[in-house]
């Protein structure tokens, strides 16, 4: 490939998926280091632009989820998806109380007492939009394996649901407390 | 409850997971991944293909390249006494123009090199220490391919500590042989054995081949539309030489500014290219013009030898640590010949983290470079 189509090829993939790698970094850690994390990505990116497979939204969460793993610390990550998950389950102190303002903040509210494990299998489905295959793919295991994992996080979302909604500040706490194990 | 929480949950996603494009983040992405030096190096050499892999060396490197050095062709630049140097980088350079440009081109222009890189084990505390992933790699250009084979022979080095402190804190935790370190952003496991040499030979003939290939494939494409093959066609037919020095240019161009990419990128054409001496001089000349560049005097090569620093500002290294790093061109005091260049720790982060200020981050050390008459061969 010369440089211009590499040039060329990189561009559009930066266009088409940054917004998407940037989603999937602002769900695992938060919008901090959203910018930072998602930016080393497409540097990997440019320097395996020739190794990228056909499926390439996977490989770059992929990697994106490999750079957050090994350069910042699990909890620290979580506490700031914790604090997101606050706001974003607090929307409705902004005055709409219709029932889906509601319904919204309690699966939020549902989704920051699960564990990492958990919300990551949920998220890359329900927010980021990856068929159980794709999102096999990004953590590592086959899709019948995740599948399985799905399947389970689900349920527990569920039985969360049903629970009657913590504070948020305190679902942060238990959320931290299972991370520790 | 019939509810599908999936679908709740997805209903509920945060309109905030969404960026605010931001034309000034994407200019500074685009430019700060593709002016990386890295897949420049590759994209440098896309014929070579040792398959050794990439990192780099050294058992005990320090010892291994000295030894090598030593037991290595009469024109390693050998430089034993330090002396004042009190030369700008522009002088340094200009001399080193003038150098090139009286070296009679041969048949091959060889360049045999190790090439290393560190990683932090052990932890950023006092029991940590830097390990070396190194190859060698003795490359031949033949200044005529149409004529000679082009061949490169490439071999593993055995991984291990590089000075003498390293060496000791490795001994202190027991002499490991092996060491699982991250590189960019994947696991890495290095060990201390070598893996032997292997050889890349393309002949005339394979050559002749795929520019038959090419032409081939540039007449069938549809006429007065430009395309990829028949640009490449034409390098070819025009002389890889002489399209090398403009290549080079346009890739200086293209480098970011502050001269670190600039400098790396020299560095590569300077070392691995087989242009008339002319070209070479003409490329010293270029670098001498570069704002950035300066003399850091006398300092040392990876293996331990003197010899004259060009060093560009520092800049982050890209693959996640953000470890800020200046690159160095190291030259004989004398013959300004390469010595070799390294990249050098100014401030340590990430898996670096515990990589004192002055520790080599990267390296390659020169072990015999210029035109010859000899057929290809390695020691």
């Amino acid at each position: 490939m010369t440089d211009p189509d590499r040039g060329r090829r990189f561009t559009a993939l930066y266009d088409t998926f940054h917004p998407r790698v940037y989603a999937y970094v602002v769900s695992r850690a938060g919008h901090e280091i959203a910018d930072e994390v998602t930016g080393e990505t497409f540097l990997v990116a440019w320097r395996r632009l020739a190794e990228i497979p056909k499926h390439e939204l996977a490989w770059l969460l992929g990697v994106a989820r490999n750079i957050l793993r090994e350069q910042y610390r699990a909890d620290a990550r979580r506490k700031a998806v914790d604090a997101e998950l606050r706001i974003w389950s607090g929307d409705l102190r902004t005055g709409d109380v219709a029932d889906h303002v509601t319904e919204r903040s309690q699966v939020l509210a549902a989704l920051a007492a699960l564990s990492d494990d958990d919300r990551e299998i949920l998220t890359l489905v329900a927010w980021h939009g990856l068929a159980p295959r794709e999102a096999a793919r990004v953590v590592g295991c086959s899709t019948a394996t995740y599948s399985v994992r799905l399947h389970r996080a689900r349920r527990r979302l569920e039985r969360a649901m049903a629970a009657p909604p913590a504070p948020a500040a305190r679902s942060a706490v238990l959320t931290l407390g299972k991370e520790s194990r | 409850m019939t509810r599908d929480v999936m679908a709740l949950l997805g209903k509920a996603r945060p309109a905030d997971l969404d960026p605010a494009s931001d034309a000034e983040r994407r200019s500074r992405d685009l430019h700060n991944a593709m002016a990386q030096p890295f897949e420049k190096r590759r994209a440098a050499r896309p014929k070579r293909r040792v398959t050794i892999g990439l990192g780099v060396v050294a058992v005990g490197a320090a010892a291994s390249v000295a030894v090598a050095t030593v037991g290595h062709g009469t024109r390693a630049p050998s430089t034993p006494q330090a002396r004042p140097t009190d030369l700008s980088a522009r002088q340094v350079l200009l001399a080193a123009a003038e150098t090139a440009a009286k070296e009679p081109a041969g048949r091959y222009w060889r360049v045999d090199y190790a090439s290393g890189q560190g990683y932090r084990v052990g932890g950023s505390g006092a029991g940590g220490y830097q390990v070396y992933l190194a190859d060698e790699f003795d490359q031949w250009t033949p200044r005529d391919p149409k004529k000679d084979d082009d061949v490169t022979y490439g071999r593993r080095l055995p991984s291990g500590p590089l000075t003498a402190q390293d060496r000791e804190a490795w001994r202190k935790a027991g002499s490991q042989d092996r060491w699982n370190v991250t590189s960019n952003g994947g696991p890495l496991t290095l060990v201390r054995k070598g893996e032997p040499w292997a050889a890349d030979r393309t002949t005339p003939a394979e050559n002749a081949r795929s520019l038959a290939d090419m032409r081939k494939e540039c007449a069938a494409s549809p006429p007065g539309k430009p395309n990829k093959v028949c640009a490449k066609l034409k390098i070819f037919e025009n002389g890889s030489l002489a399209a090398g020095f403009e290549a080079f240019k346009q890739r200086l161009d293209q480098s970011g500014g502050g001269g670190f990419s600039q400098l790396m990128t020299a560095y590569d054409f300077l070392t691995r290219t087989a242009v008339p001496p002319a070209d070479r001089a003409k490329a010293f000349r270029l670098l001498a013009d570069l704002p950035g560049v300066r003399s850091l005097g006398t300092v040392k090569d990876a293996s331990g030898r003197l010899g004259i620093g060009l060093s560009a500002p520092a800049a982050p290294m890209r693959d996640g640590s953000g470890t800020l790093v200046s690159y160095q061109i190291v030259l004989a005091p004398k013959t300004f010949q390469i010595l070799g260049d390294q990249k050098v720790v100014v401030k340590a982060g990430g898996h670096d983290r515990g990589m004192r200020p002055g520790t080599v981050h990267s390296y390659t050390v020169v072990l015999d470079i210029g035109w010859t008459n000899a057929s290809p061969h390695h020691a």
